[in-house]
């Protein structure tokens, strides 16, 4: 499940400049609903619920979202010329999206978003059919169902950046058809769907790579009158890609983006599985995650042979404490309104099952063992539910047993500030 | 988390270090791989696509991994990849072998890499590696070099000269010390002039070729600080270069450069080019590379490039500095005619390759043009000295 670290609802206002946003967007909604059709006029308006929303009648509404994020890199042992980077040079910004989400008939959901400026703009665009509670049916261009931290979304994260293992092994978004809903008084989820990977070069053509996914969620808390509650949800994930042939293995990352492992050549599957579990309490949560990811490579000898599989393998434990805390709707007292202290551990290695030498060339048999840990500590700190400022520090450590890598396996530590507005 | 990660590193590195060969290291050595007096075989096996792929992206500097048999040695985790500036060629791709690539710590006969150059930009296919025995005769580091017909997946894909690359290994025995290397890319016609207070023109000029992590500041700022010192030092005081550049080493590799009608080199028609720099504390030497435009032609002017290079124009504006230069030509000239030297290397070397040249299809000249670049080699060995002798009168 998707949790937010800010809450939908809203209560009394944070102050003139919320209420001077506010003010000015029910007013250009205003003239936005005076110039509907009179026929929808009496079921339609315009109101503020977190974000400008338009209500077109029962059951259909519109939201309008944007977010933006932008990091300072305060710190970045892995790259010598860091400390004498410019105040511009160490500023980024990640995301710059915008959308629109929303309901229609009380049956069609739909989103549409986009990152401003980018080549590849387009996130999510899908649509969402409701033909019961326990089955919907989307279609569009969304998250594969597979990794509990991928598909919580980048606004709602508790980490600046996802665990390696996650952003390394896990698939992002890609266009595919996917069946999914609740069963067993919502203590059951499931989600299963087949995907186009890379489908923006690729759709409909003889040479598409296709992945099967399949996620199951069991809540078995009870949350109410029904199971299902967020408090405790276990996870568990397949995947089953076409693999063309050629250098697209799983690759692994530092942090700040620096390539450890490269690709392998690769053929055929990629079978990749996962399984996680969230808890979820007032003051604290925890998560885990694990993730293996096995491709064949049929045919990738440096004599045509084939070589064993490479598996890929990471996961990672994070917990969150809110010291001040929002308490459902209501946050905590001014100044600090809500502050959270993070922590994750993970872990991210590469390898295979051949005998013989391990190599790390890409064409190698035996895959010689690579891996990365990292320990991460952070500060998310909420002033309002638009805003957050968050602060990661990481430290990182190679693992190469056998000296494989020039880099060395001495720690280095990066750390970067966040500051995100959404809405 | 694999057990094989308690193993101790340096023993692992060691065992693979040793488990790499197929055939006990001990009984070759370096020597031996760059014996010139011999035509070696070096066989190479990757997979076919590989193969096909590095020909198509020939400009591309990928890497793709092989295993490499000489001597009977089979070297394996070695990575390949097409190499070379002008050189490049689809049909008969320049190959530059890694050892280090997949392995940091890897090392073939104590090798982290070797060229193999495709010798299409020169039909007489031994300018280069006769240049190299030149001035490694009067004692400029330079590579060591051997031909070497050279057969990928049991084909011959033409005749190589194998070709010790310059880097971190052959610098710190060539002056017996730790330093920072560095490749000068030739991008524009630059003639050592001053390039300006940021360090960016210095790195994109000097690719640095070290192991290790490197600050940009601790890279480049000594580069900049030379080329201010060539640009700014005060006349009749040009010697204080020598605390940022070899002089020395500089005025003794350009005495063989000029005499060997270099056109390409330090002081070249375009610019600088095709030389290193290993900076050890503050002071650089400087290391050729790439002579295959050597030879270019007997009346060549020995003092073409100079004027136009501030480096050159103000070396030799400098009386003890020309003197040096003068004195270096003299033992250069003196090693080439000393028992015809020069003559007989070229004979000797053409008649070593001769057969493996005339079959290899993949050449960028005609087997005519062969033969002819060997007669111009030799007119170059009997004439060039006494035009050169000329050109020195003023001199002196």
């Amino acid at each position: 499940m998707q949790r937010r670290a800010v809450p939908r609802t809203t209560r009394a206002g944070f102050g003139p400049i919320t209420t001077f946003v506010k003010k000015g967007t029910q007013i250009l909604l205003a003239l936005l609903a005076l110039g509907a059709s009179p026929a929808l006029a009496q079921e339609t308006g315009a109101t503020w619920d977190n974000r400008p929303t338009f209500l077109l009648g029962d059951g259909s509404r519109i939201e309008i979202h944007a977010r933006l994020q932008s990091d300072y890199l305060v710190r970045n042992e892995a790259d010598p010329d860091a400390a004498s980077l410019s105040f511009d040079d160490r500023l980024s910004l990640p995301r710059k999206r915008v959308g629109v989400e929303g309901m229609l008939f009380d049956r069609v959901a739909f989103q549409v978003e986009g990152e401003v400026g980018d080549t590849q703009p387009w996130r999510d665009v899908f649509a969402d059919v409701k033909i019961n509670r326990a089955l919907h049916v989307r279609a569009g261009r969304f998250k594969v169902p597979f990794s509990l931290e991928q598909l919580t979304s980048g606004t709602d994260l508790d980490f600046i950046a996802r665990a390696s293992a996650v952003s390394d092994l896990s698939p992002s978004r890609d266009i595919g058809v996917m069946a999914h809903g609740r069963l067993a008084d919502r203590a059951l989820k499931y989600e299963a769907g087949v995907f186009e990977v890379d489908a923006s070069s690729r759709l409909w053509k003889s040479d598409a790579v296709r992945t099967l996914a399949g996620r199951v969620t069991i809540a078995p808390l009870a949350d109410g009158k029904s199971r299902g509650s967020d408090a405790l949800e276990i996870s568990a994930a397949l995947l089953r890609t076409d693999v063309p042939e050629g250098r697209g293995g799983p690759s692994g990352h530092l942090v700040m983006g620096d390539t450890f492992f490269r690709s392998m050549f690769v053929s055929g599957t990629r079978t990749r599985v996962g399984a996680s579990v969230a808890w979820n309490a007032a003051r604290a949560s925890l998560r885990a995650e694990v993730i293996r990811s096995m491709d064949t490579r049929l045919g990738q000898g440096i004599d045509g042979s084939d070589l064993s599989n490479l598996v890929s393998t990471g996961g990672y434990v994070a917990g969150l404490w809110h010291l001040a805390a929002h308490d459902g709707h209501r946050y905590g007292h001014a100044p600090l309104r809500a502050l959270d202290l993070t922590a994750r551990f993970d872990r991210l290695s590469f390898g295979s099952a051949g005998g013989g030498e391990a190599f790390l060339n890409p064409r190698a048999d035996h895959v010689a063992p690579i891996g990365k840990d990292a320990w991460t500590l952070g500060v998310n700190w909420h002033p309002n539910r638009w805003v957050k400022v968050q602060a990661n520090t990481v430290r990182e450590q190679i693992v190469d047993p056998l000296a494989l890598l020039p880099i060395g396996t001495t720690p280095f530590w990066s750390t970067v500030l966040r500051f995100q507005v959404a809405m | 988390m694999s057990p094989a990660f308690s193993i101790p590193r340096h023993a692992a590195a060691l065992a693979l270090l040793l488990a790499s060969f197929t055939v006990p290291a001990s009984a070759q050595t370096q020597a031996d791989l760059f014996d010139d007096t011999a035509l070696h075989t070096v066989e190479i096996v990757m997979h076919s696509r590989d193969w096909s792929d590095l020909h198509a992206n020939f400009r591309s500097n990928d890497h793709y991994p092989c295993d490499v048999i000489w001597n009977g040695l089979r070297m394996r985790n070695v990575a390949v990849r097409s190499r070379g500036n002008g050189s490049r060629y689809e049909a008969k791709p320049g190959l530059e072998l890694s050892f280090d690539y997949y392995a940091s710590q890897q090392r073939f006969l104590g090798l982290r890499g070797l060229v193999l150059d495709n010798l299409v930009t020169d039909p007489s296919m031994i300018r280069e590696s006769t240049a190299m025995a030149l001035m490694r005769r009067v004692g400029v580091p330079a590579t060591r070099e051997a031909p070497a017909r050279v057969f990928v997946n049991g084909a011959y894909a033409g005749l190589y000269m194998m070709v010790e690359p310059v880097d971190t290994v052959f610098a710190q025995k060539a002056f017996e010390q730790p330093g920072l290397l560095f490749e000068y890319r030739w991008t524009y016609p630059f003639f050592a002039t001053f390039p300006g207070e940021s360090l960016d023109p210095y790195a994109v000029l000097f690719e640095s070729r070290n192991l290790g992590v490197h600050s940009t500041a601790e890279l480049y700022t000594p580069m900049r600080e030379l080329f201010r010192m060539i640009n700014e030092a005060p006349e009749g005081a040009f010697g204080q270069v020598d605390r940022y550049l070899d002089l020395t080493g500089l005025v003794r590799t350009l005495g063989a450069s000029t005499f060997m009608a270099e056109w390409d080199g330090v002081f070249g028609y375009d610019g600088m080019n095709n030389f290193y720099l290993y900076r050890t504390g503050e002071q650089a030497h400087l290391i050729p590379w790439d002579r295959d435009q050597a030879f270019h032609a007997v009346d060549y002017p020995l003092l073409a490039g100079v004027d136009q290079n501030v480096l050159g124009r103000r070396l030799l504006e400098d009386a003890a500095l020309r003197a040096a230069f003068v004195q270096a030509v003299t033992e250069v000239m003196a090693a080439a005619q000393s028992d015809t030297w020069l003559e007989r290397e070229f004979t000797r070397q053409y008649t070593l390759i001769r057969d493996a040249a005339l079959a290899d299809t993949f050449k960028l000249s005609t087997n005519d043009q062969f033969e002819q670049a060997f007669t111009e080699l030799i007119a170059f060995a009997r004439q060039r000295p006494s035009f050169v002798l000329g050109e020195l009168a003023p001199l002196r």
